[in-house]
């Protein structure tokens, strides 16, 4: 057992809570309170904030490395457009040192998607950041089928001149693709009937099914304009959708809120130039916040360090919006984005343990510092300074 | 115009409090408190924080042709261009595209990027205004170069030199040598070197060379050549910069940390920012940039870059020189900008808290040589007032 006395709590769903405790067992929460008396390990956070472990629920860690002595690519198997059978899962090497950056800075569990080369791209899972197997820190799997709108798949296969070349054909691909879907599915149903009637076994398709069935998301890459293609394209298919990046959403909150998708913000800080990159407004979130759209930011690590989702969350916090708002955005909102809010993203009892104590305020002062971090019960992290 | 009783951050380390500043004809005239002044603009900086313009000292913002797909920044033909300007590629509506002075960045050292071994010649220039001659503080500051990967993914594709480190620092060292032979030799032909004249000011430690080295590798030999003929020069990109700390100290070269979350460049070197800003307590200068291994990022990184810092435990009046001095110093503008004084040009910004410290802080006005171009809360300011 583990007793973590006299932080101030973020919950992330109710109230900030000052002075309580949090008694852990068996990985899990199973007390919050005042005075918990309890023979555990007690760890003194008097004057610390402790927040669920925080979350990016659109990363590539462990797919894609950029280090010099150690640099990979498997995020893209970009041998075919249509590769939704695909899993994010069978990329990640677990001995990326971005996972150690990630729980460090006290993210505690990754959405891992495949990247935006192709026009349907594979299944995202959700992991822990901490442990030695992928398979044993996976927390849901799969969590979305990620697809790709506008220049990244175009650019890959309208350089060989193949389908999509345009804009025009991406939708076209993505509708066919679904229809064929609906069809299978259908003839599978009538099959359970007759069994003779049993359609061949496709894997392509089968991999669809959930998203059909509404069970997961399509996570749809888009910016600008292409938000609106997704938008057209999960309406008349009647699924559940994140729009992710979504930069330019500040044009199209109307069409945003109507659809009751929710909205996967990041990274910001690129260059500005002409067409996907002309317009990042993270300040847009602000809005689709009050207007009760579930709003997730996303460091797109290690495109972007993931280190950076606190900048993220504090450049929210710039714009206007109250922090703790702004800290659902890495907590609470990105859990239930990927259908495991009864796990992780809060501080309340029955969740996973997973739990970070800050120094200083998380997206308010630029140097609140992770004590320590701890995931499902474990202390997997803890700064060098004291406590007290 | 008056900005009356703010607390002044001057740059050098020193905080003024409720002073008030007077600008006239694009220079701050005087600073003290309680000036009263008739007919002026009047700006009410009560409870903000007045910091000298930020200045990035090695940027491409403006001079890489963006909507194109050849850039503008980099002449591939060759490996090395010292007669290269970068002048002739600064385009000022690609960099009031950036809107650098939104987070309050009101000059930039105008670089080459990082294929080439020497890749032309730098140039200063404010954020904004009206055309890139009004734009242009200072021509030739500096001669820019590269060491690291991207020079041999540039050329040794081709199938050309450099291929290899061995051939980068070949070629650095033969152009400084014939650098320096040119210069013995001035009215002897036969040892013409293009770009001899640009070549003349490096030899003489007239403008120096910067440099990107990214690993303590390319660091050291960048260090070990120059030091051998003498040259001032200044390490950009740095990423690995802690591991050569000594040796920095020794040849008293001044550092420029590259952009450090993209590609999570900073992360994956490991790179220690507290060991890094000591250096400034041994006298050497201390910067940081937007632009990292790839080219310039947004302009939101600034801040995180400098909080960074601030997180990695340096004071923020250290950080902030970072900001405004010691970038000035590089750039041989420290006479005309980098801190808050009488005399100098007033590029100032005003927040509501100290960036540094506070996310919730906002930029509310952004002044360039005594112009108030940025005012927070009205849309598009500088287009209805300037164009």
């Amino acid at each position: 057992m583990l007793l973590i006395r006299n932080s101030k709590i973020y919950t992330m769903t109710g109230e900030v809570m000052d002075n309580k405790d949090i008694l852990i067992h068996n990985g899990k929460i199973i007390a919050i309170g005042e005075n918990i008396k309890e023979e555990a390990e007690v760890l003194d956070a008097e004057g610390l904030i402790a927040m669920p472990g925080l979350i990016d629920c659109h990363s590539h860690i462990g797919g894609i490395s950029f280090s010099r002595t150690n640099s990979y690519s498997d995020i893209n198997e970009m041998t075919n457009k249509v590769t939704p059978d695909v899993q994010a899962i069978y990329s990640v090497d677990i001995d990326s040192k971005d996972f150690e950056i990630a729980y460090e800075n006290g993210i505690t569990t990754l959405g891992i998607t495949p990247g935006s080369g192709n026009v349907i791209s594979g299944l995202a899972f959700a992991t822990k950041t901490y442990g030695k197997n992928i398979f044993e820190m996976t927390v849901k799997n799969p969590i979305a089928l990620k697809v790709a709108l506008g220049g990244n798949p175009k650019g890959n296969y309208g350089k060989r001149n193949q389908e999509p070349a345009t804009r025009m054909s991406i939708p076209n691909i993505m509708k066919k693709l679904l229809r064929q879907a609906e069809v299978y599915m259908d003839k599978k149903e009538k099959a359970k009937i007759n069994k003779d009637r049993m359609p061949e076994y496709d894997e392509k398709l089968e991999a669809i099914i959930p998203v059909l069935k509404k069970e997961i998301p399509l996570k749809m890459h888009c910016t600008q304009f292409d938000m609106l293609t997704s938008i057209e394209i999960a309406k008349e298919f009647d699924l559940n959708f994140t729009l992710e990046h979504a930069w330019g959403a500040s044009n199209y909150i109307e069409e945003i809120v109507e659809s009751g998708c929710g909205v996967v913000f990041g990274p910001v800080g690129s260059m500005k130039t002409f067409g996907e990159s002309s317009l990042i407004d993270i300040e847009s979130v602000v809005e689709l916040d009050k207007r009760n759209v579930l709003v997730a930011l996303t460091t797109d690590a290690p495109f972007l360090s993931i280190d950076s989702l606190i900048h993220h969350a504090g450049e929210v916090v710039r714009e206007g919006c109250d922090i703790e708002r702004a800290l659902r955005m890495i907590t609470i909102n990105p859990a239930k984005i990927m259908g495991i809010e009864d796990r992780v993203g809060s501080i309340e009892e029955g969740k996973d343990a997973d739990i970070v104590l800050f120094r200083g305020v998380p997206a308010y002062d630029t140097n609140a510092k992770v004590i320590y971090t701890i995931i499902d019960g474990d202390i997997v992290y803890s700064s060098n300074i004291s406590c007290v | 115009m008056l900005i009356k009783n703010g607390r002044i951050h001057v740059g050098n380390g020193e905080v003024l409090e409720n002073c008030d500043i007077l600008i006239e004809d694009g220079i701050i005239k005087r600073i003290g408190q309680n000036l009263g002044e008739k007919n002026v603009e009047l700006i009410n900086a009560n409870g903000m924080e007045i910091f000298p313009g930020f200045i990035d000292p090695i940027s491409s913002f403006g001079c890489i042709d963006i909507a194109f797909s050849i850039k503008d920044n980099d002449e591939i033909s060759s490996p090395l261009t010292p007669e290269a300007k970068i002048k002739y590629s600064f385009n000022h509506d690609e960099i009031i595209l950036e809107e650098l002075y939104k987070v309050g960045i009101t000059t930039i050292g105008a670089a080459p990027g990082n294929k080439n071994i020497i890749g032309g010649q730098m140039a200063v220039y404010n954020t904004w205004g009206n055309n890139s001659n009004k734009m242009l503080l200072k021509d030739v500051v500096g001669l820019k170069g590269s060491v690291i990967n991207s020079v041999k993914e540039t050329y040794g594709k081709r199938d050309l030199c450099p291929m290899t480190r061995m051939g980068i620092f070949n070629e650095l060292e033969k152009f400084i040598v014939e650098s320096k032979r040119r210069q013995v030799c001035e009215e002897n032909s036969e040892y013409y070197y293009k770009g001899d004249n640009i070549a003349k000011k490096i030899i003489n430690r007239e403008i120096p060379l910067f440099i990107t080295a990214n690993e303590a590798t390319e660091i050291n030999s960048l260090i070990h050549i120059t030091r051998k003929y003498n040259l001032d020069i200044i390490i950009c990109g740095g990423y690995q910069a802690h591991r050569c700390l000594e040796y920095i100290k020794e040849v008293n070269v001044s550092v420029i940390i590259g952009e450090q979350t993209a590609y999570n460049a900073k992360n994956y070197n490991n790179t220690d920012l507290y060991k890094i800003a000591q250096l400034q307590r041994a006298g050497n200068l201390v910067s940081f940039s937007l632009t990292g291994d790839n080219g310039p990022e947004g302009k939101i990184k600034y801040l995180w870059n400098a909080i960074e810092f601030y997180k990695a435990g340096i004071d923020k009046e250290e950080v902030l020189k970072m900001m405004t001095i010691n970038p000035a110093k590089m750039l041989s503008i420290d006479d005309i900008l980098g801190t808050i004084e009488e005399g100098k040009h007033a590029n100032i910004v005003i927040y509501t808290k100290n960036p540094i410290e506070f996310y919730d802080s906002k930029l509310i006005y952004t002044i360039i040589n005594g112009d108030l171009i940025y005012s927070e809360g009205e849309k598009n300011y500088v287009v209805n007032k300037k164009f």
